[in-house]
């Protein structure tokens, strides 16, 4: 069975190998900042075509595992692998190229830049992109940029954005620049896609359009861990919890058994019990 | 006549170094002070090699040309560790270095004697020695250093240049490889600074280390910054502006002791006031943060 990709391209609707090999798999991962330890020995694997949210208390260490894994940052010490290969001190852009996504709890857009050009960047060219077919003005590099003019034009038009195209980013809102730099993650197609709260300050309409949009991309084959607060987004979408504190892997389960794991609740909440809304 | 002509040439000159410029510090976001410093080394090369060993000028200022670039890919090794204000004196320290190259070296290059009695470029047997045949032959370079540089911006290549300058790590991780574009792009920069530094040895027929002091770095930035960061046109006229601006101070009789200082005054005054009002320059339409 195949499905359309939110981005154009058909893939199958399962990608994994046959072996068991976790997609992401981070063992006694350490990483201080001077005498705070962001991460200290903490182990978890994301599984092959499920969303796994990654929740603990603010300073848990959920953006450092996300920098660690895309190469911004390095690991003091344990392994990070991918695809059952070791990513540790590979540079950021060929950790994306092997099929690492993400996004920024800050919204890294190019303000500067059109909405279709942040997208176009976010394309993986083969040829067109390179100094020589840029200078020789190819058959190549026009083939490919309209190519991936129209994938652009498609996936701006999936998040709802075609009436922006060629407005600056900058001048989007806030909820649009969310939704735009999720429509730049995507472009390249990963395998994987670390999404850090993708759902923050975005009102209910634009949370539910985003909760739907990530679990579109889970039914194209691609794997999503992403940072949330939003308890209700997190139980609602996620096929598995993952939480951290003081950047320890504390507890991990289906979100129906985090919700009752008492370690989880004392960390995370106090001693409150979880709200969540049923739906 | 051969006053105006003379001005053409200096122009030309002044906007091919602008145009190199402005696709490292306008398109690319890196901050490098030392251009003076390539257009020293194709200057020098290519005089050298024609007073020395005969070496015909097309060759030496292709030869100055890629000393120049292989400079510039060593630079670009700097970019790797250093940011922002950072690269901005490591890279004026360069230029400092290149310059006291030139002053001290006497064994090679003179010193501040300089070396007098460049040969000119010839076509066909014919000597390109008057004030015309150089206006078209630094327009023709103007015009491929325009067409050149027009290709990198305009096309997916040059997408990836603006948004490294807007956002390194946002680039890298959408898969670019951020150090390779800016190597390429010293490389390209520093490559058309040696071809100028090149015309303008074998144009005057005389250089010595003065005309390339630190000082003429920061005019060449002044240039872009006035013209436009990341806009070619204005480059152009950046380039003209800067170069015509200060002749017309002589038309007002100004002793040259007082018209010297002056122009220094000017250019830092125009400066200041470019940074209140249109910090973009005037064709520019990229802001710093």
């Amino acid at each position: 069975m195949t499905m359309t990709h939110p981005s154009g391209k058909h893939t199958n609707a399962v990608s994994q190998p046959a072996t068991n090999t976790p997609l992401l798999s981070l063992r006694e991962v350490c990483k201080a900042f001077g005498g705070v330890k962001a991460l200290d020995r903490c182990s978890f694997d994301v599984q092959w075509g499920q969303i796994t949210a990654l929740i603990g208390p603010n300073g848990a260490g959920k953006t450092t595992v996300f920098n660690v894994v895309s190469g911004l940052l390095n690991a003091d010490r344990g392994t990070v692998q991918f695809k059952g290969q070791s990513i540790q001190r590979l540079p950021p852009h060929r950790i994306a190229k092997l099929g690492v996504g993400r996004t920024f709890q800050d919204n890294r857009i190019f303000p500067q830049m059109s909405v279709l050009d942040n997208v176009l960047l976010g394309m993986r060219y083969d040829q067109g992109e390179s100094l020589t077919t840029a200078l020789a003005r190819s058959r190549v590099m026009s083939e490919e940029e309209q190519r991936h003019r129209e994938k652009a034009t498609a996936l701006l038009a999936k998040v709802g954005l075609s009436h922006k195209a060629d407005a600056l980013a900058g001048e989007l809102s806030f909820g649009q620049r969310k939704l735009l730099e999720v429509a730049k993650a995507i472009a390249a197609e990963p395998v994987f896609l670390m999404l850090d709260e993708p759902m923050a300050g975005l009102f209910p309409a634009m949370i539910e359009k985003m909760r739907r949009f990530i679990v579109e991309l889970r039914e194209t084959g691609t794997t999503v861990l992403f940072i949330e607060h939003n308890m209700n987004v997190v139980m609602n979408m996620a096929d598995w919890v993952i939480v951290l504190d003081y950047g320890k892997c504390i507890a991990e389960g289906t979100p129906a058994e985090i919700q009752n794991d008492e370690e989880v609740i004392h960390a995370y909440l106090g001693k409150r019990k979880l709200h969540v809304a049923e739906s | 006549m051969e006053y105006i002509l003379h001005i053409f040439v200096i122009a030309g000159i002044y906007v091919i170094l602008t145009l190199s410029l402005n696709l490292i510090v306008g398109y690319t976001g890196v901050p490098a002070l030392g251009h003076g410093a390539f257009s020293c080394v194709g200057a020098y090369a290519s005089a050298l090699l024609a007073m020395n060993h005969g070496v015909s000028p097309w060759l030496g200022m292709l030869a100055g040309a890629m000393m120049a670039a292989v400079l510039g890919f060593g630079i670009s090794f700097v970019s790797v560790r250093l940011k922002g204000d950072y690269l901005a004196l490591a890279t004026f320290g360069f230029a400092v270095i290149v310059h006291s190259i030139a002053k001290n070296w006497v064994g090679v290059t003179r010193g501040p004697m300089g070396l007098p009695g460049i040969p000119t470029f010839t076509v066909f047997g014919f000597v390109l020695s008057n004030a015309w045949s150089f206006v078209l032959l630094v327009g023709v370079f103007v015009g491929i250093t325009y067409l050149v540089l027009e290709r990198i911006v305009n096309s997916p290549f040059g997408r990836v240049l603006r948004a490294i300058r807007e956002d390194e790590v946002a680039t890298a991780v959408v898969g670019k490889d951020v150090q390779r574009h800016k190597t390429i792009v010293f490389v390209v920069g520093a490559f058309f600074a040696g071809i100028a530094g090149s015309l303008y040895a074998h144009y005057i027929a005389f250089i010595d280390p003065s005309s390339f002091t630190v000082m003429e770095s920061i005019t060449i930035l002044l240039m872009v910054v006035f013209g436009g960061m990341g806009s070619l046109t204005g480059s152009f006229l950046g380039a003209v502006v800067l170069v015509v601006f200060p002749e017309l101070l002589r038309f007002l009789g100004m002793p040259s002791s007082v018209a010297a200082p002056l122009r220094q005054m000017i250019y830092g005054l125009l400066l200041v006031l470019l940074m209140l009002w249109r910090p973009q320059g005037i064709l520019g339409k990229f802001k710093w943060q």
